[in-house]
C-alpha cells in the first residue's frame, strides 16, 4: 500500500513537472484559463475552433491548456443547465436583437455558433472564471517552482512582479 | 534540380498528403450520406435508406445514388426512390452562413412504386393517422330501409286480403249457422218426441185428455209446418254459399292492389344510397388526405420550431430581423422519372422548387410540378407556402385518361355495386389554410361496367338482374367529394350520379319483387280462399243430407202419429139418425 501511494504521488510529482515543463507560472495560468475555456465551450463551432487555435499558437503551456480542455469538458454537460438558461437571457435581451442579428449575418457567423445558447452561456461563464483560475493557478505554479527551486539550491525569484520568474540562472 | 529536389523528403509527404485527402474525402462521403439520412429522418419522421454518397470539395457536387424514402401512410412501402439525385451546391453559401444553397437533378425517380418492387430493409415507424366518421347515419339509414324492407317482403301478408278475410268472415258466419240449424233441428226433435210421449199417455185416457188428443193434429201440423221450413232453408244454404262465394269472387279481383299496397315500400334515397355505397372509399380516401397534408406539416412546419443544436446541447436562437438564410435550400431540382397511379408506370418529369429545410425564412412558397410524358395525362401542383403569418397548402391534380382501376362499393352483406375498370378523369383541388380545409375531389369513370351483387337474404327483396339491367347501362360514373372543416375534423359532402341511378335501379328492382310477390299472395289467398269455400260446401252437404234425414225420420214419427192418434167425434143428431130406433145409443 505505501508502495502504491508512493508511486502514485511519483506519478503525479513527474506530470506536473511535465506539464509545468520549463514554463512561467504566467504561461501557465494563460494555459490553463484558455484551456478551461476551451473545455467549457461546445465543440463543433468556430468559436471552439478559434480557443484550440489560440492554445496552439499562444506562447502559454498548451499541455496544462490540454489537460485543462479535457477535464473541464467533462464538466460541461453538468454545467449545461445552467449556461443554457444564461444563455438564454443574454440572447434573448431585446435590446440587442438587432445586434445579434447584424452579426449572425455576417460572413462565416452562423460557424461561429453564438446563436447557440450553451455555446454563449459556456463562454461568459469561461470568461468570467478566466481571471480566478488564472490567479489560482498563477500562485500555485510560483509556490510550486519556489518549492522546487528550494529543493534544486536555486534563488528564489520574487512572487509577485513575476516577469522574470522563469527559474533562470543567469 | 535534384540536388534542390530532395525526393526522398517530399514524396513521402505528398503521398500522405493525397492519402490525408483521400481520407478526409472518404470520411466526408460517409458523413453526407447518413447526414442525409439522419436529416430526412428528422425532417420527415420517416425511414430513409441512401446506398451511397459521393461529394466533391472542388466542385461542390454531392451525388447520392439508391435513395428511397418509405411511405409514412403506408408501412412496408416506399414513398419514394431514385436512382441517381445530383446536387451542385453553392460553396461560398456553404462557407459563408454555413447552409447548403444549390441546385440539382433527380433521375431515375419512382413516387409510389409497388411494393412487389420494394426490399424490405427498413423499419417503419408508426404513424397514427386520424379516421373520419364519414357518413354512418345516412348508411345506417339505408341499411335500416333494406332490412324492413326484408322484413315486409318475408311478412305473410295473405291475412289482410280481402277475399281472404271475406272467406274467414263467410266460414265464421257458416260456423255460427250451421249452430243455429243443428239447434233448430234438435229442438224440433225434442219437441217431437215430447208430443209423442203426450200422446201416448193422452191416448190412454182419451176422455180426460179430450182437448189434448183434439190439439193434436193441428200441433202435428204446426210442427211438421217448421220442419218443412227448417228443411226448406237448409235446402237454400248452397244458394246462400253461392251469395257468399260471389262476394269472395268480387274481393278476389281487389286483393292484388292490396297487396301491392301492402308491400309498398318508401322509395330509397338517393343521397342516403350514395354514401352507402361510397362510405368506405370515402373514409378511406378523406383519412389519407388529411394525413398527407398533416405529413407535409410535419415536414414543413409552419413556425421554427424549438431548434436542438446538433450536438443536443441547448437552443439555437433564431434573432429578430435575421436575414439568416435556411440550412439547406435547392433552388430548383429537376426530377424525372414514373409515377405509379393506380399501380401503373406513368412516365414524368417535373421541378421542385425553393426546397427547403426552413420554410418559414424563405419569402416564397415551396413549389412542385409534376407533368406526366404521354398518355395518360397527369399534372400535379403542390404549393407549400410558409411565408406569411398563416401556412397555406395548395393541392392542384389534373389527372386524365387513366385506367381507373375496380372498384367494389357498398356492403357484401347488403347491395353491393361493382364497377370495372374504366377509363377515369380526376381532379383535385385541395386547400388548406392554416388549419382551414376546402376543396372538392372529382372522379369520373367512362365506360365503366357496373355490375351489382346482392346478398342472398336480399334477392326475396331485390330483382338482382333487373338491378343488373337498370344500372348496366350507366355508361359513366361521375363522383364528386367536397371538403372543408379542419384537418383534425374534416366534413365532406358527397355527390355521384351513381347513388340516384341506383336507388332508381332499386326502385325498380323492388318494383318488379313487389309485381311478383303480390301475384304470389294472391295466388296464396286464392288457394286458401278455395280451400276454404270447398270445405264449407262440403260441411253444407254434411249438414243438408243430416238435416234432411232426421227431418225425415221425425216427419214419419208425426205422420205415424197423426194417423194413429184421430180425433174422437162425439155422437150428434145426423148419426143418432142412423142408428137403429130401439139401439141403447139413441
Amino acid at each position: 500500500m505505501r508502495f502504491l501511494r508512493s508511486e502514485l504521488v511519483a506519478l503525479v510529482r513527474r506530470m506536473a513537472g511535465f506539464l509545468a515543463a520549463n514554463d512561467s507560472p504566467r504561461q501557465l495560468a494563460m494555459g490553463a484559463a484558455l484551456g478551461m475555456i476551451l473545455g467549457l465551450v461546445p465543440k463543433g463551432n468556430l468559436i471552439a475552433l478559434t480557443l484550440l487555435v489560440l492554445l496552439l499558437l499562444l506562447r502559454l503551456n498548451k499541455g496544462l491548456g490540454l489537460a485543462a480542455a479535457v477535464a473541464f469538458s467533462s464538466l460541461g454537460p453538468w454545467s449545461d443547465p445552467f449556461t443554457h438558461k444564461l444563455g438564454l437571457v443574454v440572447l434573448g435581451y431585446e435590446p440587442l436583437q438587432s445586434t445579434y442579428a447584424a452579426l449572425y449575418d455576417l460572413p462565416l457567423a452562423p460557424w461561429l455558433g453564438f446563436d447557440n445558447t450553451v455555446v454563449t452561456g459556456t463562454l461568459l461563464v469561461g470568461l468570467y472564471l478566466a481571471y480566478p483560475v488564472h490567479h489560482a493557478t498563477w500562485l500555485a505554479a510560483s509556490r510550486w517552482q519556489l518549492a522546487k527551486r528550494g529543493t534544486q539550491g536555486v534563488p528564489h525569484p520574487p512572487l509577485r512582479g513575476g516577469e522574470g520568474t522563469t527559474g533562470s540562472v543567469a | 534540380m535534384s540536388q534542390l529536389l530532395r525526393w526522398q523528403y517530399v514524396v513521402p509527404r505528398v503521398l500522405a498528403i493525397v492519402v490525408a485527402l483521400l481520407a478526409v474525402q472518404y470520411v466526408y462521403c460517409l458523413r453526407t450520406r447518413s447526414g442525409v439520412e439522419r436529416a430526412i429522418r428528422k425532417r420527415t419522421r420517416v425511414e430513409s435508406e441512401v446506398n451511397a454518397a459521393r461529394a466533391s470539395f472542388v466542385d461542390g457536387r454531392v451525388i447520392l445514388s439508391g435513395v428511397k424514402v418509405a411511405d409514412p401512410s403506408a408501412p412496408g412501402q416506399y414513398l419514394l426512390e431514385a436512382d441517381c439525385c445530383d446536387l451542385a451546391l453553392y460553396w461560398e453559401a456553404r462557407l459563408a452562413q454555413g447552409t447548403c444553397d444549390g441546385r440539382g437533378q433527380i433521375s431515375g425517380l419512382r413516387l409510389f412504386p409497388p411494393a412487389a418492387a420494394n426490399s424490405h430493409s427498413i423499419a417503419w415507424p408508426a404513424h397514427s393517422m386520424p379516421v373520419p366518421n364519414f357518413g354512418e347515419p345516412e348508411a345506417q339509414q339505408f341499411a335500416s330501409w333494406l332490412h324492413e324492407l326484408k322484413a315486409q317482403f318475408s311478412y305473410d301478408w295473405t291475412e289482410r286480403l280481402a277475399s281472404v278475410q271475406r272467406s274467414e268472415e263467410l266460414a265464421a258466419a257458416w260456423s255460427r249457422r250451421q249452430r243455429e240449424l243443428a239447434k233448430r233441428r234438435d229442438d224440433l226433435e225434442v219437441r217431437a218426441d215430447a208430443l209423442a210421449k203426450l200422446a201416448a199417455a193422452a191416448d190412454r185416457n182419451p176422455l180426460r185428455n179430450r182437448a189434448f188428443l183434439a190439439q193434436l193434429p193441428a200441433d202435428i201440423v204446426a210442427l211438421k209446418a217448421e220442419m218443412k221450413a227448417l228443411g226448406a232453408e237448409v235446402e237454400r244454404l248452397p244458394d246462400e254459399l253461392e251469395a257468399g262465394r260471389r262476394a269472395v269472387v268480387a274481393d278476389r279481383a281487389g286483393d292484388l292492389s292490396i297487396a301491392r299496397d301492402l308491400l309498398s315500400a318508401p322509395a330509397a334515397n338517393g343521397e342516403q344510397l350514395t354514401v352507402y355505397l361510397f362510405r368506405e372509399q370515402v373514409t378511406d380516401l378523406v383519412s389519407e388526405l388529411a394525413s398527407w397534408l398533416q405529413w407535409s406539416r410535419t415536414v414543413m412546419p409552419a413556425h421554427a420550431p424549438q431548434t436542438h443544436s446538433a450536438a443536443g446541447r441547448g437552443e439555437d436562437v433564431v434573432f429578430a430581423g435575421s436575414k439568416r438564410p435556411p440550412q439547406v435550400l435547392l433552388r430548383r431540382l429537376d426530377l424525372a422519372g414514373t409515377m405509379y397511379l393506380a399501380g401503373q408506370p406513368v412516365p414524368l418529369e417535373g421541378v421542385l422548387t425553393d426546397f427547403t429545410t426552413e420554410p418559414w425564412l424563405l419569402d416564397r412558397p415551396m413549389v412542385l410540378e409534376l407533368k406526366s410524358r404521354g398518355s395518360p395525362h397527369v399534372a400535379v401542383r403542390m404549393t407549400l407556402d410558409r411565408s406569411g403569418a398563416v401556412p397555406r397548402d395548395e393541392i392542384l391534380v389534373d389527372c386524365r385518361e387513366f385506367t381507373c382501376p375496380q372498384m367494389a362499393l357498398g356492403a357484401a352483406d347488403g347491395l353491393q355495386l361493382s364497377l370495372g375498370s374504366a377509363t377515369g378523369a380526376l381532379n383535385v383541388s385541395l386547400q388548406l389554410e392554416d388549419d382551414r380545409l376546402s376543396g372538392d375531389v372529382q372522379l369520373v369513370q367512362s365506360g365503366v361496367c357496373v355490375s351489382t351483387a346482392v346478398s342472398e337474404s336480399l334477392t326475396r327483396t331485390l330483382a338482382a338482374d333487373r338491378l343488373q339491367g337498370t344500372l348496366g347501362s350507366i355508361g359513366s360514373a361521375a363522383t364528386r367529394l367536397s371538403l372543408r372543416g379542419t384537418l383534425a375534423e374534416p366534413k365532406c359532402t358527397l355527390w355521384s350520379n351513381l347513388g340516384p341511378a341506383a336507388a332508381k335501379a332499386v326502385e325498380i328492382a323492388v318494383a318488379d319483387r313487389t309485381e311478383e310477390r303480390a301475384r304470389e299472395l294472391a295466388v296464396r289467398a286464392q288457394r286458401r280462399v278455395d280451400e276454404q269455400l270447398a270445405q264449407l260446401d262440403r260441411k253444407i252437404g254434411e249438414t243438408q243430407s243430416s238435416v234432411a234425414a232426421q227431418l225425415e225420420a221425425s216427419g214419419e214419427d208425426l205422420a205415424v202419429m197423426a194417423a194413429e192418434y184421430r180425433p174422437q167425434q162425439r155422437l150428434d143428431a145426423a148419426r143418432l139418425g142412423r142408428l137403429p130406433a130401439q139401439s141403447l145409443f139413441r
